[in-house]
């Protein structure tokens, strides 16, 4: 199994401090060698999931949840608008 | 006034003919709770008794998992990354407690977003076990299970991934319910492996569990995978139960020795006991239950990147550096799920490893319903092992993955599964478990109910 | 010049909806105050879970159907992952047609005008990010500015083959296809920013480089010509084409190399776990087909079945309108169908386009009365004046004295012979004048049709 702790982090866009990073290494390989064991199965065609029976599809009706208790959770806002990193 | 050993039944029906009241029991829990919490470290937030008095639950508070959304009441998930994290709505099985009259007494600690099976990944520090404090409570539902046995709680909400409700109820003696997949609405409850879990009950009795359950349980609109499950009461009298050796055989001495004991009583209680050597695919449960949930995982939790709510972070050179430094908040068992799932999704794995994992976990359902034909449910230990010293796990993290062998099962099926203690081993009990089909929560109810009244494990519990 | 191949993603909101695809927030984002049409499931909170608008699935089959694309029984939900503050979950919910999964539909095509096929591989649905605005400018500015309103709002994603080697058949595609649309209700040219094209393009067999987020028609066809431009001058420079991504501006009709965004090769797909499968029923289809009433291709189709010619039959199946009012006649009264086709596709056409008539009345019992009547209608202008009030909603009742041909004769020879003294002498032409003034006099100019065919039978019988 090839994988490199260094190139995870980034792509899950983690930074790992070097304390943290010989615990998680090991937390890391345990998971993998629990994976290893896959080999033997057959692939399926289609994803299987615990689909319930029945109408699961919600009526187009419109529902308005108090958008001033979103605000509230927001780190920082600027009037209304939600202030965040610069994105260049 | 000392309600310790009280059962939520009990307390309610003395409520009922006026020797208690609300008030009182709340005021009895919240001291408590408040005494003891400095040693077990059981509840990240606890609230002051504000009752009324009121429907079938009397006002009576209880504890919630601190990954259940509550309104206006901080939810952390025992993360730094939520810390100062206030939920403006509540979960549809909190509002649903709170239509019953019911409020909420704390909310309780836990492995972080619900990772682990001891109890000792929380950024607040691991709980402890009221039987022994040097040791874990088990996880991740540690805290409410800590509340309830030490008696800090009449009973309490948890969630169960992977045995995160029986684990720890089987570690500290007490009774642990995962209902069905989607029995009760998971809104609100925050994800870390959704298509696994679902919110389950702990409590001192599994008719506490059933009192409660029958009042959260339900097809939500909020949750599209949410089923209604039968709650009529069933008729059985003596059980037809079956055991699968192999499962045993993955327990400790002690375990399989107290396990057996147990069965030698309900067999001459009257249950029928019939065996099945091997369940074929108890090799590969690990494997699909890890792939599943770290998949899961890893996209449910990229949400939290620090710029709607969670840590602000004050100098980022740019919006990746801000987004990856908020994201450092994360503890380190968080941060390996959340890679080894970034990896099983990545270009060219996800055949390799997630589709598999899907493939595995119907054929394990598959098997699960071919075996498990004319029996009222099947019985096995809890957990393989009996509760380690708070750190030992830290120090190898395949001691904590392998605890949880027993527990994944009715997690890949969606089957409701309850804890009960059945033996006990100096201070701790031996917790085992009755599992059934899916949406059948009421029978594997009645089937524990019944073997907890043949066994009697724990005399000293007042119902 | 080298040929240049073009194929296109068009993102359409789906505008008809009255809720965002996934959340019970208004559809209705646009003018209003930021933050104000938000939930905590459209901001990603912890424990929100997506409930699938209903309606969304019907309004994206019509359109997959009037691609004449083929719907999957089965479609799955999948996420996918990238970091970006305008995702509030850092992962856009979709569909895929990879790793397990299935779009709303697959294969179709569209037809040009210039008669070449455009092939389209796939039809989804899926939600739009929120959108994010900077102080002054974008390089400038020191924090975004994020805006949740639009986050949600549902979308179809409409992917072709790379079967267009123009920037007017792009353009023309658009076009078309905006048409198509609102033959469904979708009317993207009322919505501002409701069409969005990303606009793959390759120069002389070279590597494709995709233009994201063009907004319309025109644009899509400046884009490519800028694109084909750009990368021949590369070319004949002896310069490789990179596999990019592009962004166009607007404001300088240029694209620009796109940063920020992640690429493709990691979007680490997964199936949605909160939402189950979409399923398409035959009942559903045929509900759908029933509202849109097939394709221009379906419609045509019929008319030539019909013996109706072509010239006809491609005026009315290029109208639904019109093509609707035909089929009702049909049912009404078979014999009308071939006067109803030349009357809807000349005299209805004139009048829907003289008063911008936008629909046609449920009720053609007003219609057939004038096709029933239509030999008897004195002249042109009273059927259109009649066809009028019919399309204006006024009760239409032909209320003409009307004669059988038969009751006619035997009154011309009763007329003829009651005046045989004055006519006897008289010119043809004076003769037929004197008695049709006495038979108008008689039946009533409304009669004039019939009363000229028969007098003129009857004279030239007796000459
Ligand atoms: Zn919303």
């Amino acid at each position: 199994m090839k994988y490199s702790i260094n190139k995870l982090s980034k792509l899950s866009m983690l930074k790992i401090s070097k304390e943290e990073e010989k615990m998680i290494a090991k937390k890391v390989q345990a998971l993998g060698e629990l994976l290893e064991k896959l080999d033997a199965i057959e692939p399926p065609k289609e994803a299987f999931v615990l689909a319930p029976e029945g109408e699961h599809k919600r009526d187009d009706v419109p529902v308005e949840f108090d958008s001033d208790e979103i605000i509230k959770v927001f780190n920082e806002v600027k009037g209304r608008y939600l202030k965040g990193p610069k994105t260049l | 006034m000392n309600l310790e050993g009280y059962t939520l039944q009990l307390i309610l029906r003395e409520i009922e003919n006026g020797s208690l009241s609300p008030e009182d029991v709340n005021e009895f829990y919240y001291k408590r709770s408040v005494e003891l919490n400095s040693v077990l470290n059981a509840y990240i937030t606890l609230l002051e008794p504000r009752s009324r008095a009121e429907g079938d639950l009397k006002g009576i508070a209880i504890a919630i998992k601190d990954n259940i959304s509550t309104k206006g009441i901080r939810t952390t998930c025992a993360s730094k990354m939520l810390e100062n994290y206030v939920p403006p709505y509540d979960a549809t099985a909190v509002s649903s407690l709170k239509k019953h009259g019911g409020s909420v007494l704390g909310k309780t600690n836990m492995d972080e977003f619900a990772m682990g099976s001891s109890g000792e990944n929380s950024a607040f520090g691991p709980t402890r076990n009221p039987l022994n404090k040097e040791y874990v409570t088990g996880g991740s539902s540690s805290g409410s299970a800590a509340a309830v046995a030490a008696d800090m709680a009449p009973i309490a909400l948890g969630s169960d991934t992977g045995g995160s409700v029986r684990a720890p109820a089987s570690f500290t003696g007490i009774v642990g319910f995962k209902p069905s997949y989607g029995a009760i609405s998971r809104y609100g409850l925050i994800a870390y492996a959704n298509s696994l879990e679902v919110i389950g009950i702990l409590g001192k009795s599994v008719e506490d569990v059933k009192i409660l359950f029958k009042m959260i349980a339900g097809k939500d609109p909020m949750d599209s995978t949410s089923i209604n499950v039968d709650l009529k009461e069933k008729n059985i009298s003596k059980p037809n139960i079956l055991v699968i050796k192999s499962f045993v055989e993955l327990s400790s001495e002690e375990v399989k020795k107290e396990f057996y004991n147990s069965i030698g009583k309900l067999e001459s209680a009257g249950f029928g006991i019939s065996y099945v050597d091997k369940f074929s695919l108890t090799d590969y449960m690990l494997s699909s239950y890890y792939t599943i949930a770290c998949a899961e995982a890893s996209t449910n939790l990229s949400r939290y990147d620090g710029i709607r709510y969670g840590p602000k972070v004050e100098s980022a050179s740019n919006w990746r550096d801000y987004i990856s430094k908020a994201r450092s908040f994360f503890g380190p068992e968080v941060k390996a799920r959340i890679m080894m799932g970034t990896f099983i999704l990545s270009a060219g794995y996800y055949e390799t490893y997630y589709l598999r994992a899907l493939q595995l976990r119907k054929m394990i359902k598959q098997e699960f319903e071919k075996i498990i034909s004319g029996y009222d449910a099947v019985y096995v230990p809890t957990m393989p092992v009996l509760p380690w010293k708070i750190g030992k796990a830290i120090e190898d993290p395949k001691i904590a993955y392998a605890a949880d062998v027993l527990t994944v099962l009715p997690n890949l099926t969606g089957s409701p599964a309850i804890s009960i203690p059945v033996g006990k081993v100096r201070e701790f009990f031996v917790g085992g478990q009755f599992i059934g089909l899916r949406a059948e929560d009421m029978k594997v109810l009645k089937v524990a109910a019944i073997a907890e009244n043949v066994l009697q494990v724990k005399k000293n519990g007042r119902n | 010049m080298e040929e240049i191949k073009v194929g296109l993603e068009v993102h359409v909101q789906l505008v008809t909806l009255k809720t965002k695809l996934f959340c019970s927030c208004s559809s209705d984002y646009r003018g209003k105050p930021p933050n104000t049409n938000i939930c905590p499931v459209c901001t990603g909170l912890p424990g929100s879970m997506p409930t699938l608008n209903k309606k969304a699935v019907e309004e994206a089959l019509k359109v997959a159907l009037m691609l004449n694309a083929q719907p999957y029984e089965t479609s799955y939900f999948f996420r996918k992952t990238y970091f970006y503050p305008d995702l509030p979950k850092n992962f856009q919910i979709t569909q895929y047609d990879k790793a397990g999964g299935y779009p709303l539909a697959h294969d179709g095509y569209l037809k040009l005008s210039n008669g070449k096929t455009v092939r389209i591989e796939r039809i989804h649905l899926e939600e739009d990010p929120g959108r994010i605005y900077y102080e002054g400018s974008r390089a400038t500015a020191r924090y975004s500015l994020i805006d949740y309103n639009r986050s949600g709002i549902a979308l179809i994603e409409i992917v072709t083959a790379p079967d267009m080697s123009s920037p007017e058949e792009a353009r023309d595609f658009v076009e078309r296809l905006t048409t198509i649309l609102s033959d469904v209700g979708i009317n993207v040219k009322d919505y501002e920013g409701s069409l969005r094209v990303d606009v793959n393009v390759s120069y002389a067999g070279g590597e494709r480089v995709e233009v994201k987020n063009v907004t319309g028609a025109a644009s899509v066809e400046k884009a490519i010509i800028y694109e084909m431009f750009r990368q021949k001058t590369m070319y004949e420079k002896g310069i490789k084409v990179v596999r990019e991504t592009r962004a166009w501006d607007e404001k300088r009709r240029i694209t620009i190399a796109s940063r920020g965004k992640e690429f493709e090769a990691e979007y680490r797909y997964m199936p949605e776990p909160d939402l189950p499968p979409v399923t398409i029923t035959e009942s559903l289809i045929k509900k759908v087909k029933e509202e849109i009433g097939g394709s221009q291709e379906d419609r045509y189709r019929e008319l030539i079945n019909d013996g109706i010619n072509e010239e006809l039959a491609k005026k009315i199946s290029s109208d639904k309108n019109l093509f609707n009012v035909y089929e009702k006649i049909k049912f009404y009264e078979p014999s009308l169908k071939q006067l109803a086709a030349n009357v809807l596709a000349n005299e209805i056409s004139y009048l829907i386009k003289r008063y911008s008539i936008k629909t046609l009345p449920e009720d053609v019992s007003g219609l057939a009365e004038i096709l029933q009547n239509y030999r008897i209608i004195p002249d042109h202008e009273s059927v259109v004046a009649y066809l009028k009030k019919w399309i204006d909603g006024e009760k239409v009742k032909i209320s003409f004295k009307t004669v059988s041909a038969e009751n006619i004769q035997n009154d011309i020879m009763q007329i003829i012979s009651e005046n045989y003294e004055k006519i006897r002498n008289l010119e043809y032409n004076k003769k037929f004048e004197f008695l049709m003034g006495i038979l108008i006099k008689k039946f009533g100019k409304e009669n004039k049709k019939v009363l000229v065919e028969e007098l003129t039978k009857v004279l030239n019988k007796i000459k």
